[in-house]
């Protein structure tokens, strides 16, 4: 009698155990059952999605467990480093393909899209029975992050991040100084210049070579300078009078107040010097927020500004911007479950604790989320918002298959006018006259 | 020459081992032809493609254009090339002589010297790569160690990899410190293998350390020394992880090399027609450099009888 209670009891405990488990899922599962599909329609299906190291990926790992407890779809990630991933990707797409169901993908969509190694998304978005779209809300995701994904007129890739350049300071060395947040350009410069110090660089930007280098903040100052990568009638327009100003403009804050050696910067030094008060100013992704605000990663958490960056001539500026995205393989056996897995991570539910995390979403919604904006600064949110908003894909050329080729020789004429190697002017040409080499292959 | 009657038993011996020792090399054969020949052969048939990745018609036979193009519309390759000898030539100019310089002292003998030596060996046991991302972290005006300690002098740093007239230099820093410890290995056991007699017979002569030196230690250790620099020309002319992670070919493409542009071609731009003849072409340049240096060196591999 005795054992049998005691053995009632452990069963008791275990299945009360069990239920709370049940409970504590269904609670999660319930924003998901609202959607009027059947999550279970690929149960017993399994995925591989590639992935690389980025805030995303770790997020979605915790939450992986409740997918397959909606779906009953098995999911592994295969996570490399970002630029291990970049070749892993290329390696099996060019292989022909298959092993991946879905994948993270960025600029490489557009060549991806033309040689065939993605598959287009519409018509799952589109089938009521694999979409609810009054529960998925395709719409919320900026139209900007929508047009990211397209190629051709095509749909291939759902967004997953979303960051735009903004500027950030630090507002203690302002008011120090007495400085007012810069408006416009010539205002940058000569904040600049004023905080420039032996200790300190007045700004600091990505002069390394690499079309994901330098090329992508210089961007957002070709295209504030109203100049533009191609012409209407599609010729390389980035010699421009308009170009060779925003890029002097460039040089010009790197060389008379930037750090000892600008062109050796990527991102990570831009990051890290700002982190460690090693710079007063930047401009670069608004992501960089969630490390400077970090006390234990960041020497000047609490003292930093974030705002869009100043225009020219009263006008506003047009930053760029990054989405990274995910897209299927076309030869997956799974397509119907990688699309619901697809649906799932870039869902509102999904996206929102997300982007608490990190910081960063490619959703109208998240960004007039209470949750989101309480833990970060307005003016962040504004700065990065505006800057999604106004971000426009079509000036980007990363839709011609060739633009990682021109890019990286645009990158090293850049490089070339911040170490005052060549002419701005001269630099450029060069670099337009290799471009048109290059499409005319 | 052996009897006749001794040759058959050693041929019917030879026949019964074929078998054996063709399925116990048979493993290790089949992989080195499915990871080397095989992969050359491939490259070889899309060197002579139109083979661009993200072109969606496919590869098509295009027979010498890809060299054509390479050869005589490419300025980089030129000068990724010229940066590529550069880069050699000061590596090996550097190594070898501090190489030969540090082997000497080690050679002398003293109570520390295999500690020294052992001390010595570590930079080449480091991955290439580890060491170029310390190296650049060293480098970095801002953050580095390099400047700091400099400022403690007040004397300014210099931007190391950031500037275009040192980059070169700077690269090169770090694989003399990765390599010299190999050449100063190699031309060690050539110190340590001399006969005695030459010595002592110069010095009794009364001939001065420097002509020691010229005229007995350097012809005798002349065989050594070149086949470590045969190793190193070609290593050289080769590296790559250096490179990429210190300065991707930067500022500007001054530190670009044949080997990175390749890279590019083939892992950035997907060219991958172009890359394999970048490739084809950059293995002749290795093999006739180390041909005329074969030569002129007067070094002989494979049996000297």
């Amino acid at each position: 009698m005795i054992k049998k209670s005691k053995k009632s009891v452990v069963l008791l405990g275990l299945s009360f155990i069990f239920i709370l488990c049940v409970s504590a899922f269904a609670s999660d599962l319930a924003e998901f059952e609202k959607a009027s599909i059947n999550w279970r329609q690929k149960e017993g299906e399994r995925l591989l999605v590639g992935m690389n190291k980025h805030g995303f990926t770790d997020a979605i790992q915790q939450f992986l467990p409740e997918f397959e407890q909606l779906t009953g779809i098995k999911v592994t990630l295969d996570v490399y480093p970002e630029e291990e991933f970049r070749k892993k990707r290329l390696v099996t797409m060019a292989g022909g393909g298959g092993i991946y169901d879905v994948f993270m993908i960025d600029q490489a969509l557009y060549q991806y899209a033309e040689a065939g190694w993605v598959e287009p998304l519409m018509t799952y978005i589109e089938n009521p029975d694999l979409t609810d779209n009054n529960w998925y809300d395709f719409e919320d995701i900026f139209d900007k992050a929508r047009g990211f994904g397209e190629y051709k007129g095509v749909f291939y890739a759902l967004p997953i991040t979303g960051e735009a350049e903004i500027l950030f300071y630090r507002s203690d060395l302002n008011e120090e100084k007495g400085l007012a947040v810069p408006q416009s350009m010539d205002e940058l410069y000569e904040n600049a210049k004023k905080l420039k110090s032996d200790s300190i660089a007045g700004i600091v930007l990505r002069g390394q070579r690499g079309w994901g280098a330098n090329v992508w903040p210089w961007s957002g100052f070709l295209w504030t300078y109203d100049g533009r990568y191609f012409d209407a009638d599609d010729n390389p327009a980035f010699n421009s009078p308009e170009a060779v100003a925003a890029t002097e403009m460039y040089a010009k804050l790197l060389i008379d107040a930037g750090p000892q050696a600008p062109a050796s910067y990527n991102w990570y030094e831009v990051q890290s010097d700002i982190a460690l008060g090693k710079a007063a100013m930047g401009i670069d992704t608004g992501m960089f927020m969630a490390v400077y605000e970090d006390p234990e990663k960041s020497e000047v958490a609490g003292k930093m500004g974030y705002i869009t960056m100043p225009g020219v001539n009263g006008k506003k500026s047009v930053p760029n911007f990054h989405y990274w995205q995910i897209a299927m393989d076309p030869k997956s056996v799974h397509k119907e479950a990688a699309w619901l897995f697809i649906q799932w991570a870039t869902s509102k539910n999904i996206l929102l604790p997300v982007a608490v995390k990190n910081g960063t979403a490619p959703r109208a919604s998240i960004w007039n989320n209470e949750e989101f904006l309480s833990k970060y600064s307005k003016e962040w949110a504004e700065a990065s918002s505006q800057g999604l908003a106004s971000a426009d894909p079509s000036l980007v050329p990363y839709y011609k298959p060739e633009f990682s080729e021109f890019g990286e020789i645009l990158s090293i004429a850049i490089s070339d006018v911040i170490t005052q190697t060549k002419d701005c002017q001269e630099a450029l040409n060069f670099a337009v006259e290799e471009t048109k080499k290059i499409l005319n292959k | 020459m052996a009897p006749k009657t001794h040759m058959k038993k050693n041929n019917t011996l030879n026949l019964e081992n074929k078998k054996f020792i063709v399925t116990s090399l048979a493993p290790a054969l089949i992989s080195l032809i499915l990871i080397t020949v095989v992969p050359f052969v491939i490259n070889i048939i899309n060197s002579l493609r139109n083979y661009y990745l993200a072109d969606p018609k496919g590869p098509t036979f295009v027979g010498l254009e890809n060299f054509k193009q390479i050869l005589f519309n490419d300025a980089n390759f030129w000068h990724s090339l010229w940066i590529t000898l550069l880069f050699t030539a000061g590596c090996i100019l550097i190594e070898f002589w501090l190489g030969l310089y540090i082997a000497g002292l080690l050679s002398s003998g003293g109570t520390f010297r295999n500690i020294i030596r052992s001390l010595l060996i570590l930079p080449m046991a480091a991955t290439p790569v580890a060491v170029s991302f310390t190296w650049k972290i060293m480098y970095s005006p801002s953050l580095g160690i390099i400047n700091y300690f400099l400022k403690l002098f007040n004397i300014n740093g210099a931007a190391w990899v950031g500037d275009p007239k040192i980059a070169l230099l700077s690269v090169i820093l770090v694989d003399v410190w990765q390599w010299t410890p190999f050449m100063m290995l190699i031309m060690l056991a050539g110190y340590m293998s001399l006969p005695t007699e030459p010595f002592e017979a110069a010095t009794v002569d009364g001939a001065k350390d420097w002509h020691i030196f010229r005229y007995i230690t350097l012809p005798l250790i002349k065989p050594v020394a070149l086949t470590a620099l045969l190793f190193r020309v070609i290593d050289s002319l080769k590296t790559f992880d250096i490179i990429f992670v210190l300065t991707r070919g930067g500022p500007g493409n001054t530190t670009e090399t044949l080997n990175l542009y390749t890279y590019l071609k083939g892992f950035s731009y997907l060219r991958i027609g172009e890359a394999s003849a970048l490739a084809i072409i950059f293995l002749l340049i290795v093999i006739a450099i180390s041909q005329i240096y074969l030569k002129y060196a007067g070094l002989e591999f494979g049996g000297s009888n």
